[in-house]
């Protein structure tokens, strides 16, 4: 299969293209098979349109999301006998408007999830490709470190540090990130000791290269579309996380908007008012399920040689 | 030789498990946010006496070294420190919990089963039919839904609608089996007390299905990419030039190679039935070691805490040891 | 004995439909070995399979007959056929390495050749006798020993004897053999082909071997079959089809084999490259290749002629 990619190796002093038309023609063709899977393509607007609502939410929600009624508590969504456009959703136990804590509690996840997966993709794949280059204790060290945070489930952790240090924003952010970064590096790690036995390194190397220049300029190039890939589908799993903690109370806390707290405090009433817990669940979903189209699209389109038959 | 590739791992497992303990032990005390403080809560009026008189009880007072001597030394006697609530060992707070606990991850692992090997081998076979595309599509619904958010809509739709299940609990109290294992599925069966084994079967589905919903997505997805890989293979062809039946090519000779990278996944996948655990077990006010951690944390019960979290981790790490021996018997490549 | 006429297999592939074999017919007597030459492509291995109707997805056989011992082998159920399948006519693949099933020990895996087809209710103990018999008899030492061990831990030349003893468990008519000998070296091979040859004049067993190296056809074989996309285009004796070639490909071949001692002459190869076979062209499909096609090349169907006692060939130079 020809590489459609341009890759940084191709590139001579004297080509035509210069280093920002590569990226452009590389980018002009990633969106054209964007738009060739559908699924990939329809999870992305799906995604945008979150991002651009959470971005937008003062001017989008119809509601103020703190704002309680005592006279408006447990309102039906507005297809549901009782129930009025003007709150579409329902409201919840204190007369909020559902839908207007959905938009906002959109910020919440978003925020959580990129930057959690910004600042431990970065950190990762950084320890992970020297790692993987020098190797040496440096490696070893880190290594035995990252296996042993792994013997650890997840959401055991986190809980159990959130408990330690006690909810909050960035509190959250710092326990999700201080062990979401093994799974990039060890992904990092892997990929280049495996592109580090082929020959181009050896030719870079032979040319006098630098090893830094070597690791940004040769490798991480042809590692970044397997980075880029597990990024994306682990956006969806911090959001699934910082629910589960905001459930279980040790995330984000009200009243700020977050959907799993939704989720939790409509726990009470599942037998008469449904809809409390249910909306923000279906908004998690639709979010996660997009999140997980756009990552297995993307899985396909960046890698041709993955896709299967 | 398969004996000793298995000792190896058992041994490289207890300086894991010393290390967790240690790790926990130092999260503990580096982590923002006094632990004495969080304790007493915001109680108010608290005398130094009392302070102080806690900090002595929980060691608080020696130097680090010490207090990780004892935090050691008391691993290993089974001595996890003692209730704050409660004013019980946690090792016997624990150890009351492990049955029920037990019972709902057991069954949550044997729903996704059930369910993913099935519809993993069936989508591989035919690919792209009706059975694929369907098994497919929840299969990712079932990666990109929260187990607690299932767990809720299940009990909505089937308890609180169709009263078909129960909502709460484990049993009622009426029926509570004779105590053999603390499993009531099991006592029942055991005990050949049948109204028991109907009403506490009840009591465990809807819990069930909502832990191994995502285990099962993920392992229905692997199994199937597996076993497509697998099919393709020329000793898959060879096996069916030999005259055997589609049956035995695909479940003796194709399946048993397409398990060998699925228990791989399996094993990684037990973290998140442990950890959804302690979420599911709060919906469904199943009397477990997850709700137990939960309840712990709001009453500020650090003993607790730790030494559930402990013992989670140190479950972690058998059960991966656990899929470790089985994939070295599914390997030959490996023992040798 | 093994009759296979106007054998049609096509691939339906989302670029057309491809013709692997069109219309191919060949004769197989008991006891001979014939050779089945050919570029990589050109429908060998996918023959092969057609006899036993293993044909994999997306292909299908659409036309044409393979009678064995009087019957209609394409006219079977997959039940039926797994009767023939490892019992009558068996077949031996080209890199043992991944023919083996790499969990199963390789005696369980020549033993499995036996229960499936135990149609004598032997015990299981007579059937580990039989595959250590047959685990000598392949030239493999200390049966004992082999038995127990995995794929991985034997070398190519032995898993390729485990495959040969696997072929030969239920002593089948035929054995029919897709390049066993391509992945080995070329001792190994010589080792290889001496066994297949020993099995044939001791058994009386007959081969098909396909393969694309003529060397191996000139040592091994007694009739020839040379193949171009998917259909045959040549056929004769081994003595014939070397020493007179009469198809512009089949002297391609052997003009294209580099002879030790000639220094001086370049190494001859076919110009251009196979067809596709899902847009095969009209008429001779060798000809844009041919140095001696003639402008009516391009019309019609070649039939293949006979020209001798089992000699036919597909070329308008030969036509009466």
């Amino acid at each position: 299969m020809t590489e459609f990619y341009i890759t940084q190796r191709g590139t001579q002093k004297n080509t035509r293209y210069s280093r920002s038309k590569i990226w452009w023609k590389n980018f002009k063709h990633f969106i054209r098979e964007l738009i060739k899977c559908r699924t990939a393509f329809m999870g992305a607007i799906i995604v945008l349109s979150f991002i651009l609502v959470a971005i937008l939410a003062p001017f989008i929600a119809p509601h103020d999301p703190l704002k309680a009624s005592i006279i408006k508590r447990l309102l039906p969504p507005s297809w549901v006998n009782g129930g009025s456009t003007t709150y579409l959703l329902g409201t919840d136990e204190i007369g909020r408007d559902i839908f207007s804590r959905i938009i906002y509690g959109a910020r919440v996840s978003l925020l959580v999830g990129l930057i959690t997966v910004a600042i431990s993709s970065i950190l990762g794949t950084l320890l992970g490709t020297f790692a993987g280059y020098y190797k040496g204790r440096f490696d070893a060290i880190l290594s035995r470190f990252a296996d042993l945070l792994l013997s650890f489930p997840d959401l055991i952790f986190a809980i159990f540090l959130m408990a330690i240090t006690g909810p909050g924003f960035f509190n959250l952010i710092l326990i999700l990130c201080f062990k979401s970064w093994v799974t990039f590096f060890r992904l990092s790690r892997g990929e280049m000791i495996s592109e580090k036995t082929k020959e181009y390194i050896e030719a870079a190397q032979a040319l006098g290269e630098s090893d830094i220049k070597i690791i940004f300029k040769e490798i991480l190039p042809n590692i970044v579309h397997s980075i880029l890939v597990l990024a994306t589908l682990r956006v969806g799993y911090f959001i699934i996380l910082e629910a589960s903690l905001s459930f279980l109370g040790l995330g984000i806390q009200p009243p700020t908007p977050a959907w799993g707290s939704m989720i939790n405090s409509g726990r009470a009433f599942m037998l008469t008012s449904w809809w409390v817990s249910t909306m923000p669940g279906i908004a998690l979903l639709v979010l996660v399920l997009s999140i997980n189209l756009l990552g297995e699209g993307l899985r396909d389109i960046l890698d041709p040689r993955l896709k299967l038959e | 030789m398969k004996g000793i590739k298995i000792l190896e791992r058992i041994l490289i497992a207890i300086p894991t498990m010393l290390a967790i303990a240690m790790l926990i032990f130092v999260l503990m005390r580096i982590m923002p946010g006094d632990p004495v403080d969080k304790m007493m809560g915001k109680s108010g009026n608290i005398s130094i006496e009392e302070v102080q008189a806690l900090e002595r009880e929980f060691h608080l007072d020696l130097p680090i070294s010490v207090q990780l001597k004892i935090f050691l030394i008391g691993i290993f006697h089974g001595d996890l420190g003692t209730s704050f609530q409660e004013r019980r060992p946690v090792w016997e707070m624990i150890a009351e919990r492990i049955p029920p606990t037990l019972e709902l991850a057991l069954s949550a692992l044997l729903f996704s089963l059930i369910v993913s090997v099935p519809i993993g081998i069936i989508s591989a076979v035919k690919q792209n039919s009706l059975i694929d595309r369907l098994g497919m599509g929840f299969a990712f619904l079932g990666i990109s839904a929260p187990a607690f958010w299932l767990g809720i809509v299940l009990i909505i739709i089937f308890a609180v609608k169709l009263s078909i299940f129960p909502v709460y609990g484990r049993i009622a109290f009426a029926y509570k089996p004779i105590h053999i294992t603390g499993m009531y599925v099991l006592d029942s069966i055991l005990s050949r007390n049948w109204p028991a084994l109907k009403d506490s079967l009840m009591h465990l589905i809807l819990p069930s299905i909502s832990l191994g919903a995502a285990q099962a997505a993920v392992t229905t997805r692997i199994l199937r990419s597996s076993m497509l890989e697998v099919l393709r293979a020329d000793y898959v062809t060879l096996a069916r030039t030999k005259g055997l039946s589609e049956y035995m090519v695909i479940t003796k000779h194709a399946l048993r190679n397409a398990l060998i990278p699925t228990v791989t996944v399996i094993g990684l996948q037990i973290g998140m039935l442990l950890g959804g655990n302690m979420i599911i077990e709060t919906i469904f006010g199943w009397p477990g070691l997850g709700r137990l951690v939960v309840t712990s944390i709001f009453n500020r019960d650090f003993p607790v805490v730790q030494g559930a979290v402990m013992f989670y981790a140190l479950t972690y790490v058998v059960a991966n040891l656990i899929v470790d021996i089985i994939y070295t018997y599914l390997n030959p490549k490996i023992s040798f | 004995m093994l009759k296979i006429h106007n054998l049609c297999t096509n691939f339906f592939t989302y670029r057309g439909i491809v013709k692997a074999v069109d219309g191919l017919s060949l004769e197989l007597k008991e006891g001979e070995v014939l050779g089945l030459v050919g570029e990589s492509g050109c429908g060998k291995s996918v023959t092969l399979l057609s006899i036993l109707g293993l044909v994999p997805y997306p292909g299908k056989i659409t036309g044409g007959e393979v009678w064995f011992e009087g019957e209609n082998l394409l006219k079977k159920t997959s039940k039926e056929m797994r009767y023939f399948r490892g019992n009558k006519i068996s077949m031996i693949f080209q890199d043992p390495m991944t023919t083996l099933n790499p969990v199963f020990r390789v005696g369980e895996q020549i033993r499995e050749s036996l229960s499936v087809h135990n149609y004598k209710k032997i015990s299981k103990k007579t059937e580990k006798e039989k595959v250590l018999k047959l685990i000598k008899d392949v030239g493999l030492p200390s049966p004992e020993q082999i038995y127990q061990q995995y794929p991985h831990q034997l070398s190519g030349g032995m898993q390729q004897r485990i495959l040969i003893a696997i072929a030969l468990s239920c002593n089948p008519k035929v054995i029919l053999a897709d390049e066993p000998t391509t992945a080995l070296d070329v001792t190994v091979q010589a080792q290889i082909l001496d066994l297949l040859r020993k099995i044939n004049s001791d058994i009386g067993t007959a081969i098909i071997m396909v393969t694309h190296d003529l060397g191996v056809v000139a040592e091994f074989c007694q009739k020839v079959a040379v193949m171009y996309a998917g259909k045959i285009v040549e056929t004769g004796s081994v003595d014939q089809i070397i020493f007179e070639p009469k198809h512009p490909y089949t002297k391609g071949l052997l003009k294209s084999i580099p002879k030790i001692g000639d220094k001086k002459t370049k190494i001859q190869s076919i110009p251009g490259d196979v067809p596709d076979l899902a847009a095969l062209p009209l008429g001779c499909s060798f000809h844009s290749r041919c140095d001696k096609a003639m402008s009516d090349c391009q019309k019609g169907e070649i039939p293949l002629q006979v020209i001798g006692e089992g000699r036919q060939v597909r070329c308008l130079l030969y036509n009466r």
